[in-house]
């Protein structure tokens, strides 16, 4: 892993992060809403058709991206009105109070903290119980991985990162970059001089043949 | 995608099958042709991002070609429907903002793709050295390479500017080291050799000789050039073993009109038979600054295995 690359990380509750990668990810994720008046067809190119010609009439479903409906949200509501995706509804709410680390954040929807967080911005009579959802599934989740991360040495990990979602999955991998480092000490391959990975990296593509 | 054609029929013909339809009632064409607003560049970010690890994927010209086009194409549309819009349409104000938070997010995802590539690049200026192997060159774009350059001489003057006389190389010893000397040793005979600070040592083959740090660049791959322009300088091929010893594998004049390799040296450990990774290449190689007609030698950092003093 190369250590002088800091990049832009996620942004923390409703705000992003302007220059993060994993923030423009993140508000790619789709997003169920309804159109509040009729829209001009083309200008969407996706959502379920509900009539052909050229607009969406009034109250048809659309799927929207996060960054669209963040654009065209105003406390007006004039032109689009979101709804909550199913797992951040009360169904799934009490899953997750009742046993988060059972759940496979992974499959729904890999930003699950990152997108709950900026559901936030649009004014829905829940969001303090959305908030409150997030926080307790954190917590509740946290121990598992900071355990798993801290004792899985030089084994494959992907087993237990399969059901993490991204914000999990960069804990873990932070968890598992102190334990390796410790165990380098340990061992007393901290004062050796090595190459860097990268440099590493780099030579082991080159087309010469050179050992692994 | 666009309207498809394939919306409810009430009163027309009885459906057909797919592509009999098709041909019958072909698709509007869609405004933007290839998709949703914001894919490619959304793409562009997409790749980037799983390039873990901080490495430097090939620079998408063509990527980032398509997505500014688009934006002209977004921006000149609203152009024309702004000055409708003003003259009472007002209908056409959604399509407006529609078209305007496009044109936010393609601008978001080009800067965030154009930046973390720079991150990459600094990125690689400490870790690689100031010679980048032209695999990297490839990944770059020309004016990433212009701005690698730029940041190489920032660096390089402010870290003239620290440390008093010749400078503080803060590139070298990231990781503080354990020991002031380390252990050279030699393959081959050489005689004296008189060491920066006046003290010369006797170069034996298969002696061992502590010098100092100072001496060389041992501290992190790859070397830096070392300026010593009195000097010619000798390019040498550098192997490791994997008890973390260095040995170096061939050495070429790199002066003007010399182009003598000095003989080839045995790239083996003495403790081990066979070198188990290899750092560079011979299209990298790197400079010691060795003095005119000093034969090679080579430095290793004397860390038994089993050693668990810390």
């Amino acid at each position: 892993m190369s250590e002088a690359y800091f990049p832009v990380g996620p942004g923390l509750g409703p705000e992003e992060n302007f220059l993060s990668l994993d923030d423009i990810l993140m508000s790619q994720e789709k997003l169920p809403g309804r159109a509040e008046s009729s829209l001009p067809r083309l200008a969407f190119a996706l959502g379920p058709g509900a009539g052909t010609g050229d607009s969406i009439p009034e109250g048809s479903k659309l799927e929207i991206p996060l960054w669209l409906a963040k654009g065209l949200h105003d406390s007006k509501r004039r032109i689009i009105s979101v709804e909550l995706p199913k797992i951040y509804k009360e169904a799934w709410r009490t899953v997750f109070s009742a046993d988060a680390n059972v759940v496979d954040l992974h499959k729904m929807g890999p930003y699950y903290y990152g997108f709950g967080s900026q559901l936030l911005n649009f004014d829905n009579p829940e969001n303090p119980e959305i908030a409150q959802s997030l926080l307790q599934t954190f917590i509740s989740r946290f121990r598992r991985i900071m355990d798993s991360s801290q004792n899985a040495y030089n084994e494959d990990t992907s087993a237990l990162v399969a059901r993490l979602d991204e914000l999990e999955r960069a804990l873990f991998q932070a968890g598992q970059k102190g334990l390796n480092d410790f165990q380098c000490w340990e061992k007393g391959q901290a004062s050796q001089i090595t190459a860097s990975s990268l440099v590493q990296n780099y030579g082991k593509r080159k087309f010469t043949d050179m050992d692994g | 995608m666009a309207a498809g054609g394939t919306g409810e029929r009430r009163g027309l013909a009885p459906s057909l099958p797919l592509a009999a339809e098709r041909r019958r009632f072909p698709r509007p064409r869609a405004a933007w042709r290839g998709g949703m607003a914001g894919e490619r560049a959304a793409g562009l970010v997409r790749e980037l991002h799983r390039a873990g690890g901080g490495n430097l994927p090939p620079f998408r010209a063509e990527g980032l070609r398509q997505a500014l086009e688009e934006m002209r194409a977004l921006y000149e549309r609203n152009q024309a429907d702004v000055s409708e819009a003003k003259s009472g349409r007002t209908d056409l104000i959604f399509l407006i903002r529609f078209r305007h938070c496009c044109l936010l997010r393609n601008q978001r995802c080009v800067l965030a793709y154009l930046y973390d590539r720079l991150l990459r690049i600094r990125a690689l200026r400490w870790e690689y050295g100031s010679v980048l192997p032209n695999t990297i060159h490839f990944h770059m774009s020309a004016e990433e390479v212009e701005w690698f350059n730029r940041y190489k001489k920032s660096l390089a003057t402010y870290m003239r500017s620290v440390g008093g006389e010749e400078g503080l190389d803060l590139t070298q010893d990231i990781k503080p080291p354990k020991s002031l000397y380390i252990e050279v040793r030699c393959l081959r005979d050489y005689g004296e050799f008189e060491i920066d600070d006046g003290t010369t040592v006797l170069l034996k083959k298969n002696s061992q000789v502590p010098m100092t740090r100072e001496c060389g660049p041992f501290s992190s791959f790859p070397f830096t050039l070392m300026t010593s322009p009195a000097y010619p300088s000798f390019a040498a091929h550098l192997s490791s073993c994997a008890c973390g010893s260095l040995h170096m594998l061939q050495a070429v004049c790199l002066a003007q009109d010399c182009s003598s390799a000095l003989p080839d040296l045995v790239p083996q450990c003495s403790r081990h038979t066979a070198p188990q990774s290899w750092l560079c290449a011979a299209t990298n190689p790197v400079c010691l600054g060795l003095k005119e007609g000093l034969s090679v030698f080579l430095c290793s950092t004397f860390y038994p295995a089993g050693n668990a003093s810390i």
